[in-house]
């Protein structure tokens, strides 16, 4: 089981106002209700309106639940769908901050980063490749090709240098290569994103989420190591910050999983050996599905069981609250 | 288009008026409740309340409106638009353009060949589907500006930046076909063409227009070449990109058309020459009724799901006749 929009969640936080709301309105309304039937029939009264606010109100309880649970997007099964797509495009997405100038890989994030999408391309010949980088703002420096002498001639000179702005927008990066895919091209996409998750900018999870509107997966790899290390440029200094401070850069491991997991992507480090066999059989696996008899599965959002149980339970509200139970209330 | 994947549970709405019905207009309806508005055996009073009641009921409609968009939230609603499919392979085209001082010649109005030659290219890319197009610009050397791709929307950006000049002063024709050459080796496409844009003789580079027609040729790549311009004296005006003065000149317009010839003919594709923005239009039509390939398009149908859009604006609008009653009408059920 998989959650598209845990973020719907929020919406139960609705129910503390409610139940605070609800206590207030029970005292007040025990009070007109005995101003307006008589203290001749209190009892008679009180009794079925406690039975009837309590029950009104857990009916609204569980409407609001059930509303929250068809808007976050649960998913389970899936079902075949007929696909027309064959071949891969894929799309890089290379940081190029200062923090990918760190050592903890040898010679560096960079240089390592842009030998795997080196293999990449061998290991996928035949494929259409962009490259995007990304600092600050994001520009894609290849459009989608089959001419990999031009990305080979882009890669031989990269550096942070190629982009003046400042900060890491990863989500600006994978909106670009997103949209490097033509429309209507009959192949189908997938983005490998390289970073060290170090995000200053924009938010990660939100380039995600338009790479899944996409049906593009999204494969994160981290670059670097959780400890950190400090970043030392080409004269042998390191970068500090305003206090002085030497700048530490870790790998953010974890957000660039969740990320990678949100599209049904998948994340590797780009420090295991197996970090480039990994991503090739990941890649090639999107491939695989279209290319039996043009059959996908598709995963199957289950919304339909939570608006019909929250109907039910708004309608049950709306009885408990109109309907009469006896004579009098 | 709006399209519902499970239109069966529209039916459901047809539950809607009997419910606003029992709710509204029913004798006897409850929560209600009954109690003396008139003294023993005296005249009862019945307060007028229209205005009230109107409000009431105006939000009571906001509930069932709620409750109607739920119910077509079930139906599955989507936007759904057409695609085009490519199945098939379209033609790789690399355009080689000329960057020199004399493409500032003002016999192409209303500016100068450059820019009447970057208008009809624009034209050209924005009438061709799934074919990556790609374009080097050359001076006294040659650079790919694009590789061959079908993102034409970059494609036409970067042609927007192209200068006079950029490149140098010379016109390294050979240079530029064999960049071009050189970018398309690696395609797959059956069909691979170049497209030379100039208004000049080869005097610079080190590589000969016709050697790297020779290599074009092997490779499987049509060229055709476009001699652009009058011949004889010609007035030009253009700015040095690099130090942003002006120049005027008179120019002696001529260009090697036997060259471009030799070029298309020894690689199975076309001369033109073209002497007006006229002839240069047709010339680039002439091309793209040449270069049309059978393409296998399927249609497909993309669907945008928006039933979360009916879920919250239902929830929101019960709510707010929730809120309503019970903060407005202090309602005590």
């Amino acid at each position: 089981m998989k959650i598209n929009n845990p973020q719907a969640l929020y919406l139960l936080l609705l129910l503390i106002p409610l139940f605070i709301s609800a206590a207030l309105r029970y005292r007040s309304g025990s009070r007109q209700l005995l101003r307006l039937g008589g203290e001749w029939r209190k009892k008679k009264i009180l009794d079925l309106y406690l039975v009837k606010f309590f029950f009104s109100t857990a009916m609204l309880v569980l409407f609001i639940g059930a509303i929250t649970f068809s808007l976050m997007g649960i998913i389970w099964g899936q079902k075949p769908v007929h696909e027309e797509k064959k071949g891969i495009d894929v799309a890089f997405v290379i940081d190029i901050s200062r923090s990918m100038l760190a050592e903890d890989l040898y010679p560096s994030r960079l240089d390592k980063a842009v030998d795997l999408v080196r293999t990449t391309m061998k290991n996928l010949k035949g494929s259409r490749f962009s490259i995007t980088v990304f600092k600050g703002n994001a520009v894609v420096a290849v459009p989608l090709t089959e001419d990999t002498i031009s990305i080979e001639t882009f890669l031989s000179s990269i550096s942070p240098a190629m982009l003046s702005s400042k900060g890491t927008n990863t989500e600006a990066g994978i909106v670009k290569a997103v949209n490097s895919f033509p429309p209507g091209i009959g192949h189908n996409g997938a983005v490998v994103l390289i970073s060290d998750g170090d995000v200053l900018e924009g938010n990660l999870m939100r380039g995600a989420e338009l790479a899944a509107s996409r049906d593009i997966p999204l494969f994160a790899i981290g670059a670097g190591s959780v400890e950190g290390v400090p970043i030392i440029l080409n004269d042998g200094s390191v970068i500090r910050d305003l206090s002085g401070n030497t700048v530490i850069t870790s790998l953010d491991r974890d957000a660039l999983a969740k990320a990678a997991e949100r599209t049904g992507g998948e994340y590797f480090d780009l420090s295991s050996p197996s970090v480039s066999a990994g991503l090739n059989e990941a890649v090639r696996a999107i491939n695989d599905f279209s290319d039996r008899k043009g059959i996908r599965f598709r995963n199957i959002e289950h919304f339909r069981f939570f608006v019909i149980l929250a109907l039910i339970f708004i309608m049950l509200h709306f009885v408990i609250r109109g309907v009469k139970w006896k004579k009098d209330f | 288009m709006l399209t519902f994947e499970t239109p069966q549970y529209l039916l459901l709405l047809l539950l809607l008026p009997p419910a606003v019905y029992l709710r509204h207009f029913r004798k006897g309806r409850g929560a209600v409740l009954s109690f003396p508005f008139r003294v023993w055996k005296g005249h009862g009073f019945y307060p007028r309340q229209v205005g009230l009641k109107g409000l009431l009921f105006l939000f009571s409609l906001f509930f069932w409106i709620g409750v109607a968009l739920l119910i077509i939230s079930l139906g599955g609603p989507s936007l759904s638009r057409h695609e085009k499919l490519f199945l098939s392979r379209g033609v790789d085209i690399m355009i080689v353009f000329d960057q020199s001082p004399s493409m500032a010649g003002k016999d192409f109005p209303p500016v100068n060949r450059f820019e009447t030659a970057r208008e009809m290219t624009a034209h050209f890319i924005a009438g061709r589907e799934n074919d990556p197009i790609g374009i080097v610009s050359f001076g006294t050397d040659a650079v790919l500006r694009v590789p061959p791709t079908l993102d034409y929307d970059l494609l036409t950006e970067r042609l927007g930046e192209l200068k006079i000049m950029e490149m140098g002063d010379g016109t390294a024709i050979g240079m530029g076909l064999a960049v071009a050459a050189l970018h398309l080796s690696t395609s797959q496409a059956e069909e691979k063409i170049i497209i030379l844009l100039t208004d000049g003789e080869n005097n610079s580079g080190e590589i000969q227009p016709e050697t790297s027609a020779s290599i074009a040729g092997k490779l499987g790549i049509r060229i055709y070449t476009i001699g652009i311009g009058t011949t004889g004296e010609v007035s030009a005006e253009f700015t040095d990109p690099e130090s942003g003065s002006v120049y005027s000149a008179t120019l002696k317009s001529r260009f090697d058309e036997v060259m471009l010839k030799t070029i298309a003919e020894e690689t199975g594709g076309r001369y033109f020459h073209a002497i007006s923005p006229g002839t240069l239009e047709a010339v680039f039509q002439t091309i793209d009724s040449l270069e049309s390939v059978e393409r296998l398009v399927k249609m497909q149908v993309v669907f945008e799901p928006l039933h979360y859009l009916f879920i919250l604006a239902g929830f929101l609008l019960i709510m707010l006749e929730f809120i309503v009653r019970k903060a407005f009408f202090r309602e005590i059920l």
